[in-house]
């Protein structure tokens, strides 16, 4: 199976391009935890979170025609969860959610449950809460730089930024969770 | 280098973002500034936390459900995509397609007798008809051995304002020509005195009534009766039509320079006709060849070849049509006639069937 960047091989592109189900396949296989994470801890619902995934493959399958292959594979994939994440974020009935508690609850437990939650400790659980309250636009920064592992360049490619405000939101957001993440701190 | 200044940065420095000059300007200051190395270390810590978050896995089965989601495509998505290739592809592609279409359509017409037979009432439309005559203005230019090559070689006659006929009936006549020219005895084209004598002939139709109508007159021969003529002017319908390739290609050029063929050609041709028509069964094959030779000499017909087979005589015979039916009739009071295939119509003047009796006891 494909991770990552061998993903981006020319071959395997081709192979999508041409409407391979196989290969669309192995794409789904091999990045679908990403996106399913992006998108729960933008959303924080698991069963919404894998309704915004599961639309951000078939958009990617519906569009793999024109994939240039500029960006990485999985850079492109970012991008469109991430944008998914925002625009259901940013609808009306998605905003009252977002403005009350439940929604910091559920990020919080977004692992899986009360039983999974206490296993993980207090510590994981104040992260989640912590990044749960972080707004929009902060959070998803946070998200795909220190939980995905993508480069501020690809960030920016995926949420049409420039560069600065990448680093100003990061910068913003880890501040943020710094001074929520006290106790754990040394 | 301010702590306010230094403390923005302090995300990039961890990030190893930030450029050479100023990252120098940062340690600098760090070094020199115990609170903003306690925030370096705290902010530090946080990406530390940050990183020990467990990525949430996908639930079970996702990958079957985007896939079953994203499916097979609906059959008229997939015709949509074929008929809109580019059109680098489908042009070509189509143009062979159309292309083998009408030599199929060629082929077969020319293989198939019933084909023709079906493109013979075009042949006797007026607008065929009317083609030799030009004597006015108005009406078609009778045809020149330029436009002659022309219908020979198939080609449209576009661009001509006299256009006698529509193209179809054109090439049908291009075909009956053809079939004409190997059928005949003479093998000579038609020329524009035939085809002013076919003018002042009857329509197909007329024709053959007045033919003896065999499906009322020949009683006594049933079977004959049951099968129509065929028109005087179509070639032979069982004919091989390789027979028919070699003899256009070897023995004729094009219309307007063809020579009458020799008679060994044209014997060669006749003999390339089904031989066979009706059987004749008799009691005494002797005096049912001297009754046959009475009766074609009543009707005007007569003897062309006869040869000798076991246990039978086959005998070529020309009929006028119009003393067709008297003719059949005549055969049943010779003997038992059954037919075999249909007679073949020769465009004489006037018109004649060419009948092969095999007589036998």
């Amino acid at each position: 199976m494909r991770e990552g960047d061998a993903a981006d091989a020319p071959e395997f592109l081709d192979r999508l391009r041409a409407g391979d189900a196989r290969a669309f396949e192995e794409l789904v296989a091999s990045h679908q935890h990403r996106v399913f994470g992006v998108a729960l801890r933008m959303l924080g619902g698991a069963a919404e979170a894998e309704e915004v995934a599961q639309e951000a493959f078939l958009r990617a399958h519906q569009s793999l025609r024109e994939f240039r292959g500029d960006a990485k594979l999985s850079t492109w994939l970012y991008t469109i969860v991430s944008r998914l994440c925002l625009n259901r974020l940013a609808s009306g009935d998605r905003r009252a959610v977002r403005h009350g508690e439940e929604v910091l609850l559920r990020v919080a437990d977004a692992g899986g449950g009360p039983a999974v939650h206490a296993e993980r400790g207090e510590l994981e659980g104040a992260l989640h809460r912590a990044i749960g309250e972080l707004s929009e636009e902060r959070r998803v920064v946070i998200v795909l730089r220190d939980l995905e592992g993508l480069a501020y360049e690809e960030i920016a490619t995926a949420l049409g930024l420039e560069l600065g405000t990448v680093r100003s939101r990061l910068h913003r957001a880890r501040m943020e969770l710094k001074d929520k993440l006290e106790r754990f701190l040394p | 280098m301010s702590c306010h200044q230094t403390r923005e940065r302090l995300s990039d420095l961890l990030d190893e973002a930030l450029p050479e000059s100023e990252r120098a300007l940062v340690r600098a200051h760090l070094d020199d500034c115990p609170d903003c190395r306690r925030e370096l270390d705290r902010l530090k810590a946080t990406v530390s936390l940050l990183s020990r978050v467990e990525r949430p896995r996908a639930p079970i089965g996702f990958v079957d459900r985007v896939t079953a989601a994203a499916g097979p495509v609906p059959w008229y998505q997939r015709l949509g995509r074929r008929l809109f290739l580019p059109l680098a592809i489908k042009l070509p592609a189509q143009a062979a397609a159309m292309l083998v279409i009408a030599i199929l359509g060629v082929y077969l017409l020319h293989r198939t007798p019933e084909l023709r037979d079906a493109a013979r009432p075009e042949l006797q439309s007026p607008a065929f008809r009317s083609e030799p005559s030009g004597a006015t203005p108005a009406a078609p230019a009778p045809p020149t051995a330029a436009g002659q090559r022309d219908l020979k070689a198939g080609k449209a006659d576009s661009g001509s304002a006299s256009e006698p006929a529509p193209r179809a009936v054109r090439e049908a006549e291009n075909v009956a020509r053809d079939g004409r020219r190997l059928d005949s005895p003479k093998s000579s084209p038609p020329s524009t005195e035939e085809l002013k004598q076919d003018v002042k002939k009857e329509p197909d139709s007329d024709r053959l009534r007045k033919a003896g109508t065999p499906a009322t007159q020949a009683a006594p021969a049933p079977r004959v009766a049951e099968s129509t003529p065929p028109a005087p002017a179509a070639p032979p319908a069982a004919a091989p039509a390789e027979s028919r390739v070699k003899s256009r290609d070897a023995g004729e050029g094009e219309s307007g320079a063809i020579a009458p063929a020799p008679p060994a050609m044209a014997a060669k041709r006749q003999a390339a006709v089904p031989s066979v028509v009706g059987r004749l069964n008799v009691a005494n094959r002797p005096a049912a060849e001297q009754g046959l030779a009475e009766l074609l000499a009543r009707l005007g017909g007569s003897e062309t070849e006869r040869r000798q087979e076991t246990g039978a005589t086959v005998i070529e015979v020309l009929v006028p049509v119009s003393r067709y039916a008297d003719f059949v009739s005549g055969l049943a009071t010779l003997g038992t006639l059954t037919t075999e295939s249909q007679p073949v119509a020769l465009p004489a003047d006037p018109p004649q069937f060419r009948l092969s009796i095999r007589i036998s006891e």
